[in-house]
């Protein structure tokens, strides 16, 4: 009976030494392969469907005339472009009957532009100008038309002594490529 | 004593199946643990089989995964991406900019005869329209906030700030009108 007794216990302590020391950690080997391919699995899913979709933009683009290309370069250059800003603002101005006093440009923070996702940074150009009412809606009215695209962030308007003229300020913001 | 090398006598028949049947009859208390014991001799085996194909499966999907990832990085996918990525950036400023054009005429009926505008202040991105201007009097002020109130399409609110009664006699006032959502659109 004792000599069962000593080979049975003898047994089961082996059992529980090879399921402890082998079986177990092989299991929790086996179960972080699983977590670690499922987690790649993912990822794959993820690349696979980034994949499709710059696909579909490759074809799209190689579809898109050089003209239309052209267009998305002049409403968001690659560079500031400030030169060219400055020379649309004032032609802009210049064709509808404003006479430009000033022009300031400020551009956002590294740390704005370092902190937004988008492919844009952004320029803030506030135009001081001179002229009749009817000549700053037109002006507005050929920013909203203009190619390169600006978004009008204030308009404000002061009369003057001379009652056909007034004051204007018009701050837009200006847009290229990061 | 002389003894024959030969062995004599009738040989006892040794019954092999006899004595395994014995040794598992004394020993069947071990079955249940030695089967227990297989078990998992089988999957621990089985088991590194298995780490084996994850690991080639793995493989596998890092593979294709720079596969995917080289493919996204050569200068031609970088151009398409930067230009699709302006496009959506342009097509979200264009949808959502506000165009204070539309505003101009609409306000401009809304202006009494009798009331001079001195400032317009508009703030696109608050939608909000500060005015400063003069009126004759006070029923005149009355008249033009009657106008803005209940009978301008671009108002939302219309908030008097301050008036008060210049030495010429007109009153001069200022107030913040907050146009309509989705107007300036």
């Amino acid at each position: 009976m004792d000599n069962k007794n000593t080979i049975y216990t003898t047994l089961v302590a082996a059992l529980l030494f090879f399921i402890w020391f082998f079986v177990w950690p092989s299991i929790q080997l086996l179960s972080d392969f699983n977590r670690e391919l499922k987690n790649s699995r993912e990822d794959l899913v993820l690349l696979e469907t980034a994949k499709d979709q710059l696909q579909q933009e490759s074809e799209l683009f190689a579809s898109i005339s050089a003209s239309d290309k052209q267009l998305v370069e002049l409403a968001a250059p690659l560079s500031q472009d400030r030169t060219g800003l400055i020379n649309l603002l004032n032609d802009l101005a210049g064709n509808n009957g404003l006479v430009v006093d000033s022009m300031s440009i400020a551009e956002e923070t590294a740390a704005a532009r370092r902190a937004s996702t988008d492919a844009l940074a952004s320029m803030s150009v506030t135009l001081s100008l001179e002229g009749a009412y009817n000549s700053l809606k037109v002006f507005v009215d050929a920013l909203e038309q203009s190619l390169r695209v600006f978004e009008i962030e204030s308009v404000d308007i002061a009369a003057s002594q001379d009652e056909d003229l007034a004051q204007f300020i018009v701050r837009v913001k200006a847009y290229y490529a990061k | 004593m002389a003894f024959s090398p030969i062995p004599y006598g009738r040989k006892q028949p040794q019954d092999r199946g006899a004595n395994i049947k014995i040794i598992l009859k004394e020993h069947a208390y071990l079955v249940p643990i030695i089967l227990v014991f297989a078990f998992l001799v089988v999957v621990y085996l089985g088991s590194f089989a298995w780490r084996k194909q994850l690991e080639r499966q793995n493989l596998d999907i890092q593979t294709q995964k720079e596969t995917i990832l080289a493919l996204s990085n050569t200068p031609s996918t970088r151009t398409v991406r930067s230009f699709a990525r302006r496009v959506q950036n342009l097509e979200k400023i264009i949808d959502n900019r506000k165009l204070p054009s539309v505003l101009f005429s609409e306000f401009e009926n809304s202006i009494h005869n009798n009331t001079l505008v001195r400032r317009f202040t508009l703030n696109a991105n608050t939608s909000v329209l500060t005015l400063d201007g003069a009126v004759p009097n006070f029923e005149i002020l009355g008249q033009q906030f009657v106008i803005w109130n209940e009978r301008s399409d671009f108002v939302a609110t219309v908030e008097l700030k301050n008036f008060a009664k210049t030495s010429e006699g007109q009153i001069d006032f200022s107030a913040d009108i907050t146009i309509k959502d989705g107007y300036l659109k």
